[in-house]
């Protein structure tokens, strides 16, 4: 658009560009500052930006015998592992089921056509229903089937986050590949499978490879199912990180640490899937 | 015409073997979702509760005991205010960031990058990150005070709690916003500004009858996503006021997760959550039609 030509405007535009930026990222270096104090430097006020920093809330959140009131109960690294289990399998298996399922939904041919709508409508009930109408009940069936705090149970129950997901997404994606022009490699003589490897999946690649960064994120980040139906074994990094502000101890520097060290692999990751975001967050209704 | 039956009939096979995947992703949610729902639906009418074990049928005893409990109509309030006020936040201050970072400027690939974190960290960790800011004697009490805004203990004061609530969800999801906004404005087409131009329209003229009305199907999928979900909170009120303090940030959510964990009362919970659920479903409904009818134009 034109306004960008005159200087002013350009300049007040960076203003406003750059106090949003400054806006998002302060409690990020606000934490990660915290996360370098000692407990004394954290609760002192005036709050002081020049300090000694040290790690030793980072080296105390992997110590194996940790001293203090809460610290025993305290296992971060554990949490971390059990994110990496319950978010790393979860979505493996939400990929190759909702992928399939979604491809399915694309292509196969329905004796109902309102089948297809349907089935998908179902799905992604689950996300916008409140979770808790799905997992108090499955709290009953798990302690009966004495599957709380397991982690095939967790990983079982997050396929209510990401099958639904994966579907609709990777479905917005494979319906982008024209049916025509899958039809016409068929005629060249591929098989189906040939066709989809050689044909389709080049064409949508990199919606997938989106698919797959945001599912990780949304299972990394679930909160409630694993408050509910894990445990102490199971304690994934977001229910885990509550665990240093209790009756007991505020663990304030510790927990900067924690917040930091969850955010990383997101943080990271999520840049790799920067161009297909708008679509990714709204299941492939936006398309930009 | 007998080839073509033999092809006919490959490709009925592989599409019944491609059903095989659409069943997996029947059975895990029926499994773990359906299934736990209806029970759901069933415990409402019990007198299911954590400590006992005989359930009985009691009809609609939970619902009439609700909708009698002063808990139940401050958790409506709050849920509604809640939703409300940080819907009407995020639409408008989301609106105008999307179209800042729409402009042609250099280096905005940078600025748009740093946008989307707020959105991939989890909202108990963004939730917890302001908790540890907002205390009486916190950074932000220190920084508001340049500003002469008295230091207030945000989230244990009744009178602010909820609002600092708010506030907090809008950092998150002002982002959200901002991004399908901003995915508006980079697939506008050129040619009705190309028109406009040619007949000398105004800028404000243009905004309203061109920008506008092609960007109002995006704000309200923005509008969809965020009211769902806003209505059912739950992470960023438990990790930071728990419900408190006394019961003035206790939404819907919360309220019947206390009731099952605190309270012990677990079909009251479902019947909370229930009524939620109607309510969610309702509105949705309500907003996909108009959203529909807003994209019609357009095909």
């Amino acid at each position: 658009m034109d306004e960008t030509k005159n200087i002013k405007t350009k300049v007040i535009l960076y203003i406003l560009l750059f106090i949003v930026a400054v806006v998002i990222l302060f409690p990020f270096v606000w934490i990660f500052l915290t996360s370098l104090k000692t407990a004394g430097d954290i609760t002192c006020y005036p709050p002081k930006f020049i300090f000694d920093a040290s790690w030793d809330n980072y080296k105390s959140l992997f110590k194996t015998s940790q001293t203090g009131a809460a610290a025993s109960t305290l296992n971060f690294s554990r949490y971390y592992i059990n994110s990496l289990i319950i978010a790393g399998f979860g979505t493996l298996l939400s990929l190759i089921i909702g992928f399939g399922a979604g491809y399915t939904l694309t292509r196969a041919k329905f004796k109902k056509e309102s089948t297809r709508e349907n089935v998908a409508f179902t799905l992604i009930s689950f996300w916008f229903g409140p979770e808790l109408a799905i997992i108090l009940p499955l709290y009953i069936f798990f302690n009966k089937l004495n599957l709380l705090d397991n982690h095939l149970a967790l990983i079982l129950a997050y396929q209510l986050i990401g099958i639904p997901f994966t579907i609709w997404l990777s479905r917005s994606f494979f319906s982008d590949v024209p049916a025509s022009v899958e039809e016409s490699s068929r005629i060249d003589g591929y098989t189906a499978l040939q066709t989809f490897w050689k044909i389709t999946f080049p064409m949508v690649k990199s919606g997938l490879a989106a698919t797959a960064i945001l599912t990780f994120i949304f299972e990394w980040n679930n909160f409630l199912f694993a408050l509910v139906i894990g445990g102490r074994n199971t304690m994934p990094v977001t229910t885990g990180a509550l665990g240093f502000i209790s009756y007991e101890a505020a663990l304030w520097g510790q927990m900067a640490a924690a917040i930091i060290l969850s955010s990383i692999p997101q943080l990271i990751i999520a840049m790799f899937a920067q161009k297909n975001m708008a679509r990714g967050l709204t299941f492939g209704a936006v398309k930009g | 015409m007998p080839k073509d039956k033999v092809q006919k009939s490959a490709k009925e096979i592989e599409n019944n073997k491609l059903k095989y995947f659409l069943w997996l992703a029947i059975i895990i949610p029926l499994l773990v979702g359906i299934i736990p729902f209806f029970t759901g639906i069933g415990l409402s009418f019990t007198n299911w509760k954590l400590a006992i074990s005989n359930i009985k049928f009691v009809g609609l005893r939970n619902y009439i005991e609700m909708f009698t409990n002063p808990d139940f109509w401050n958790a409506l309030k709050v849920t509604g205010i809640f939703s409300g006020v940080s819907l009407f936040i995020e639409i408008t201050i989301g609106f105008f960031v999307g179209w800042l970072f729409s402009v042609k400027l250099k280096g905005i690939s940078f600025f748009r990058s740093i946008i989307l974190i707020p959105l991939m960290v989890a909202p108990v960790l963004s939730a917890l990150m302001w908790k540890l800011m907002l205390p009486q004697h916190g950074v932000i009490n220190y920084l508001l005070s340049f500003l002469g805004i008295p230091a207030v203990s945000w989230l244990s004061n009744p009178n602010t709690a909820l609002m600092t609530l708010v506030c907090i969800d809008a950092y998150i999801n002002i982002p959200f916003v901002a991004i399908i906004i901003l995915a508006g404005f980079q697939a506008l087409p050129k040619e009705p500004y190309e028109a406009a131009a040619v007949d000398g329209a105004s800028k404000l003229f243009i905004f309203k009858k061109i920008t506008f009305p092609l960007v109002t199907p995006l704000i309200l999928v923005a509008l969809i996503f965020r009211l769902i979900l806003s209505l059912k909170t739950f992470d960023i009120i438990y990790a930071t006021t728990g419900g408190g303090p006394g019961n003035v940030t206790t939404n819907l959510h919360l309220l019947a997760y206390m009731n099952i964990f605190k309270y012990g009362q677990g079909a009251k919970a479902t019947s909370i959550v229930l009524i939620l659920f109607i309510f969610i479903f309702y509105i949705s409904y309500k907003l996909v039609h108009r959203w529909t009818k807003a994209t019609e134009y357009q095909k």
